[in-house]
C-alpha cells in the first residue's frame, strides 16, 4: 500500500509538471506533451483503483508540488520533463519486486512500460539517443 | 486476433494467465474476454524458470526477426538510423534471460534456425508470418511493430508470476526496453506524429 501511494505522489508531481511545462512548448511538442500528460493522469487514476483494490484510501491530491525552479526555454522544459518521468522509472525498477501480488506488480508494470516510452520520446525531440540501454534504468 | 485461426495452448495460456493479472481488465488495448481468473491460476505457468525460460523464447524470435528484417535492408534512411542499436538490445535481452534461466536450471530451447521456423513460432503468436516476403518498409516496420508488442506481453504475464526479485527486475527492465522500441517504431511508421507514438497509458502488449 505505501508503495502504491508513493508511486501515486511520483505520477501526480510529474501530471503536475506537465500542466506547468506544456505552455512553454512549441505546437507540435505541446500537442504530444498534452497527449502524455493525459497518459500520466490515467496513471494516477489506476494507483487510486489499485489502492482501493488493496483496501486503502488514496490521499488527496495537493494543491501543488515541487518541480524546482521554472525551467526557461523549451529545452529545459523538455529536461525538467524527462527527469521526473527518468525519476519515476527508477522508482518503480527499485520496487517493482517488492509488490507481492503478481496482478498489481503486472498493472505497475504496464505504468512503467510507458513512462519508459514518454522518457524515450522526450528524449528524442531533445536531439539524444532515445533508447540508450537494453535494460531501463 | 483473427477470428479465423484458433490459438494453440499455449498462447491461450498466456492469455488466461494475462487475463487474471490484468483482473480480467483492458490491458493495453487488448481486451480478454471469456476467461475466467481462477482457471488462469490453475492453468498458467508457476514457477520463475519456466516463466523466464517462456520469455526467453520470445526474446529470441524477436532477436530473429529484427536480424532478419535489417539483412533485407528493406528499412532505409532516416527510418532505418532511428533503429540503429535495437537488435543489438534484442540479444543483449536474450544473453541475460538466458543467464537467467540458467541459473535457475530451466530449460534453454533453440533460437529460431531459418525463416520458415520463425515465421511458424509468429504464426503461434497470432503475427502474419511474413518474413522473406516482406512487402515494403510500412510492412516491415508493421512486423517489427508486432514482435515488441508481444514481447511486451510475455514479460506481462510473466511478471504476473514471478516471485524472485532479481527476476522481476530484468523482466521489467526488458519490457521498458521493449515499450520504448515500440514507441519509436511507431513513430516511424506514423510520419513522425509524434502524439501517436505511444497511444496507451497502460503498455502490457499483446498475449
Amino acid at each position: 500500500m505505501r508503495l502504491l501511494a508513493s508511486a501515486l505522489e511520483l505520477e501526480r508531481r510529474t501530471v503536475y509538471a506537465y500542466v506547468a511545462c506544456v505552455p512553454l512548448l512549441d505546437d507540435r511538442l505541446a500537442k504530444a506533451a498534452t497527449e502524455w500528460m493525459s497518459e500520466e493522469l490515467q496513471h494516477t487514476g489506476k494507483l487510486i483503483t489499485l489502492i482501493r483494490q488493496a483496501g486503502g484510501t488514496a490521499a488527496s491530491r495537493a494543491n501543488s508540488y515541487d518541480i524546482g525552479p521554472r525551467p526557461r526555454g523549451q529545452a529545459q522544459t523538455l529536461a525538467v520533463l524527462a527527469g521526473l518521468e527518468q525519476l519515476q522509472l527508477s522508482f518503480y525498477v527499485k520496487t517493482l519486486p517488492r509488490f507481492e501480488q503478481g496482478s498489481t506488480r503486472a498493472a505497475v508494470a504496464s505504468i512503467f512500460a510507458n513512462d519508459a516510452q514518454h522518457l524515450s520520446l522526450l528524449r528524442l525531440v531533445s536531439d539524444q539517443k532515445p533508447v540508450p540501454s537494453a535494460l531501463v534504468r | 486476433m483473427s477470428g479465423a485461426r484458433r490459438p494453440p495452448a499455449a498462447t491461450r495460456r498466456e492469455l488466461l494467465a494475462a487475463a487474471a493479472a490484468a483482473g480480467g481488465a483492458l490491458a493495453g488495448g487488448v481486451l480478454l474476454a471469456g476467461a475466467g481468473a481462477a482457471s488462469a491460476r490453475a492453468r498458467a505457468p508457476r514457477d520463475d524458470a519456466e516463466l523466464l525460460s517462456h520469455t526467453l523464447g520470445m526474446a529470441q524470435l524477436g532477436a530473429y526477426v529484427y536480424e532478419a528484417v535489417f539483412a533485407e535492408r528493406i528499412i532505409t534512411g532516416g527510418r532505418r538510423r532511428a533503429l540503429d542499436g535495437f537488435d543489438e538490445q534484442k540479444r543483449a535481452h536474450v544473453a541475460a534471460l538466458r543467464a537467467a534461466v540458467r541459473a535457475r536450471g530451466g530449460r534453454i530451447g533453440a533460437p529460431p534456425s531459418s525463416d520458415a521456423d520463425a515465421n511458424r513460432r509468429l504464426a503461434r503468436r497470432q503475427i502474419p508470418e511474413r518474413l522473406g516476403h516482406l512487402r515494403g518498409p510500412e510492412d516491415a516496420l508493421g512486423l517489427l511493430i508486432e514482435v515488441e508488442r508481444s514481447s511486451i506481453g510475455s514479460c506481462f504475464v510473466a511478471l504476473g508470476g514471478l516471485t524472485g526479485a532479481d527476476a522481476i527486475t530484468l523482466v521489467a527492465r526488458i519490457m521498458g526496453n521493449d515499450a520504448q522500441h515500440e514507441a519509436i517504431l511507431s513513430l516511424q511508421r506514423h510520419a513522425l506524429k509524434l502524439k501517436a507514438a505511444a497511444p496507451y497509458a497502460l503498455v502490457a502488449g499483446r498475449h
